[in-house]
């Protein structure tokens, strides 16, 4: 274990699009795929903003985002050490790392985000294997805008 | 209204069913727009292919990838999970869960192949023993 990464108490959220959320509100492995050129998935660690209760935590997430969160999209929360014991059943090298972004522009500097890596390329079919385990993961689902 | 299979287990009836999936996908679609993600027509095309094919499934939820290609994804409880995104031209790629009997682990396999392949391999996995594959 790096210093940056989390702690397996830690837990993260992830944005969903509004088109990866299912009709029973459970978020579908897609969401958890990589992008083309990323080379970690962005999640956000809630235990980051210490001293704030978990509605609180959220709505610090929601108000540094630098994505548009959609009234339909969702956040889906993930425990770190539950997901690495999951995951490394398929995926041995999958870490989740503190990536805090620095004040940019018009955006505040966010240090709740965080990144997991060792992910396959997101076009990949273990792309879909990992992207499905890992929403199998997901304990809670949030609204994206509160 | 809702109808017993053979095996006595309530199902929908399958107009509903195609009902239902139009509605949904009239929602992905208006999602989509808003995040300017381009449905591929083809992928929508294999998808009422493949479940004008199975008449017996059950309904599936259907989620829009950000490639515009539609996934549909089956269950049956914590037992079995098939979901595949409709890639075009009658290809597919799949994710299947299955826990075997009276164990705790979890076989899950993932491929590309042809949708007439899936189907085979539903028969194989024994997924959804109403499917007609």
């Amino acid at each position: 274990m790096n210093s940056n990464d989390l702690p397996d108490s830690a837990h993260v959220v992830r944005y969903a699009r509004p088109t990866a959320v299912r009709e029973d509100g459970r978020v579908d492995g897609p969401a958890f795929r990589l992008r083309a050129g990323d080379a970690g998935l962005s999640v956000n660690w809630l235990e980051c903003f210490a001293g704030l209760s978990r509605p609180q935590q959220l709505g610090e997430v929601r108000r540094l985002s630098r994505i548009e969160m959609r009234q339909n999209g969702r956040l889906a929360e993930l425990n770190v050490g539950a997901a690495k014991v999951h995951l490394r059943q398929q995926l041995s090298a999958i870490r989740f790392v503190a990536a805090p972004l620095r004040e940019e522009d018009a955006y505040e500097a966010d240090p709740s985000h965080s990144e997991i890596v060792g992910l396959p390329p997101g076009e990949s079919i273990e792309a879909a294997l990992a992207g499905d385990m890992i929403a199998e993961c997901v304990n809670v689902v949030h609204p994206a805008v509160a | 209204m809702a109808t017993r299979s053979k095996a006595g287990k309530q199902r929908t009836p399958r107009i509903l069913t195609h009902e239902a999936y139009r509605a949904r996908i009239e929602t992905l679609r208006g999602y989509a727009e808003s995040d300017e993600i381009v449905v591929q027509p083809s992928s929508e095309q294999d998808f009422w292919g493949f479940v004008h094919a199975l008449p017996e499934a059950p309904k599936a939820e259907i989620v829009l990838m950000d490639n515009g290609n539609f996934r549909a994804i089956w269950e049956n409880g914590k037992q079995s999970r098939l979901a595949i995104q409709f890639m075009g031209a009658q290809r597919g790629e799949y994710v299947i869960f299955k826990r075997r009997p009276n164990a705790s682990d979890v076989s899950r396999v993932a491929g590309i192949d042809t949708l007439d392949g899936i189907k085979r391999q539903i028969r194989a996995f024994n997924l959804m023993p109403a499917m007609r594959a």
